[in-house]
């Protein structure tokens, strides 16, 4: 995640000037989620105990709280920086974020009731709520989206399309983590733990992708667009 | 502008996921407010009119890297 911050703030100057807020916000994405990843790796210290990882809401357990701190401060970054490299008009622009970035704070908070949740039900209730805004999102970046896409340079538009079915992969990643610990009925202890370090693997190759990936996916169609309106290809 | 709204930003969202980490600990909010209140005071700064113009300087935009730089390592150490 850090090294990925480093690449698209030093990448900077390989692109127009216009296209650096995306790779700003892209490097502000990762360097959060670093930083988390880092306090994630001592609160498993703290909360780790002969093999065994104390998992709750109290202090000195491991939380999975704590992810959805970190995704409700970059998840709605990451939809701002795929508006603001694609240089829409001002109005589009605004447009598009004023209804992206309720709509994925939204997913997240809905999401959050049921992965505290030991109840199932609860679970899955939440994970379908939760799966509503994603949709919505899912409809403004394939359909909304999708008509700001005509004027943009060639191969640009091929490139936002496959950016766009990376983020239904990567994200599609995050409700089959959170749906795993209702995979197994009654498990035993050993399943429990087996279950927690798939979910914990399942978020943690989720980030790897939709946030490193995504922002060096920006990265290429903002060197695109700067190639296309005639920035010299030795930068 | 944008720039230091996001430098702003990385700050405040580092020192909440800080304090977040570590509420069981003595001073935890003193600690984590050194990293949260810069942030908001920058990104503050940047919808004044009259601070947003001395924000244009170089030497200021300097300094605010100065200070937000010490307040990310700090959050890593604390």
């Amino acid at each position: 995640m850090l090294a990925c911050t480093v690449f698209t703030l030093v990448g900077q100057s390989r692109v127009l000037p216009k296209y650096r807020s995306a790779l700003v916000m892209s490097s502000m994405v990762t360097f959060i989620a670093g930083y988390h990843y880092f306090r994630i790796f001592n609160s498993f210290n703290e909360s780790s105990m002969k093999q065994a990882v104390s998992i709750g809401t109290s202090q000195g357990s491991f939380n999975e709280a704590y992810r959805y701190v970190d995704w409700i401060l970059t998840v709605p970054l990451l939809l701002v920086e795929v508006i603001a490299v694609l240089g829409l008009a001002k109005a589009a622009s605004s447009s598009l974020i004023n209804r992206l970035v309720p709509a994925s704070a939204a997913m997240i908070i809905l999401g959050y009731p049921g992965e505290i949740s030991a109840n199932n039900s609860t679970k899955v209730l939440f994970g379908v709520l939760s799966t509503i805004p994603f949709l919505y999102i899912l409809y403004v970046l394939f359909v909304e989206l999708g008509k700001s896409l005509d004027r943009q340079p060639e191969g640009v538009a091929a490139t936002v399309g496959r950016l766009r079915l990376l983020l239904i992969a990567t994200w599609g990643v995050y409700p089959i983590s959170y749906l795993i610990p209702i995979l197994v009925k009654n498990p035993t202890a050993n399943q429990m733990a087996s279950l927690f370090t798939d979910r914990q693997i399942g978020y943690t190759i989720a980030d790897v992708a939709a946030k490193c990936v995504f922002g060096l996916t920006i990265f290429k169609i903002a060197r695109m667009k700067s190639a296309a309106e005639g920035m010299a290809d030795s930068h | 502008m944008n720039n230091l709204r996001m430098w702003a930003y990385a700050m405040i969202a580092t020192g909440l996921i800080n304090w977040d980490y570590q509420r069981a600990q003595s001073n935890i909010a003193i600690h984590s407010l050194a990293i949260v209140v810069p942030g908001f005071l920058l990104l503050t700064s940047t919808f004044v009119p009259s601070l947003k113009a001395s924000l244009q300087k170089k030497s200021v935009q300097a300094i605010w890297f100065v200070i937000g730089a010490a307040a990310l390592a700090y959050a890593f150490i604390n």
